[in-house]
């Protein structure tokens, strides 16, 4: 009874770690999973303005 | 939301006049339907349509997980902007984006970012910002030097 509960806690640790390692990020937010991004992507470039303006707002947003 | 409620006002007051370069990256967190418009976003720039779309999806946003941002919602609203649908759809059912919003993620996450709309001003992170006002306030002072 003991093993197959420790066998059954086993299973699901496992399986915890490998939806961290292969699940990317799809839960995202503070304290989620590590973000994987393939190797050589770059980020947007959405950009209003001149790039002479003394002031660069950079605003990191979620639609939704 | 920061978008809605103050980016109209901000780009005619600053940017229009050359104090202020504006800078949109993406953080989705909130789920599935969050890196689907993301994603939708950059099918959309493809056409040259990027901010018409962003204006449009956060003009549509009802709340979170709620379904308007699913695939077949997002490929409705390209065609509300005369976009070529055919393409969009191809564009947003290939995830070929997904890494582009992923790199945004990545850069703000390493920039400390936590939640959203994070605003930083020349580098510093000026949120939450409660209205336009208050931006409008941060924006003068380092106009200033303050």
């Amino acid at each position: 009874m003991r093993t197959g509960g420790v066998v059954l806690a086993l299973a699901a640790l496992l399986a915890l770690v490998a939806a961290t390692a292969c699940g990317g990020d799809k839960g995202g937010g503070p304290g989620g999973p590590q973000i994987t991004v393939p190797p050589g992507a770059t980020g947007s470039q959405h950009v209003l303005g001149s790039p002479q303006a003394p002031i660069e707002l950079i605003e990191y947003a979620d639609f939704q | 939301m920061f978008a809605r409620s103050a980016s109209p006002q901000l780009i005619e007051e600053y940017v229009n006049t050359g104090k202020v370069r504006y800078v949109f990256k993406y953080f989705p967190f909130l789920g599935d339907e969050s890196y689907y418009a993301a994603e939708a976003s950059e099918c959309a720039s493809d056409q040259g349509k990027f901010w018409e779309y962003h204006d449009l999806l956060f003009a549509r946003w009802q709340g979170e997980g709620v379904g308007t941002f699913l695939p077949d919602k997002l490929k409705g609203y390209a065609g509300e902007l005369a976009l070529d649908t055919e393409a969009f759809a191809g564009c947003l059912d290939s995830r070929r984006h997904e890494a582009m919003v992923l790199a945004d993620k990545r850069d703000g996450a390493q920039a400390a970012v936590k939640y959203t709309p994070t605003l930083f001003l020349n580098g510093q992170v000026i949120s939450p910002i409660r209205d336009y006002e208050q931006l409008k306030t941060k924006i003068e002072d380092a106009l200033a030097g303050r």
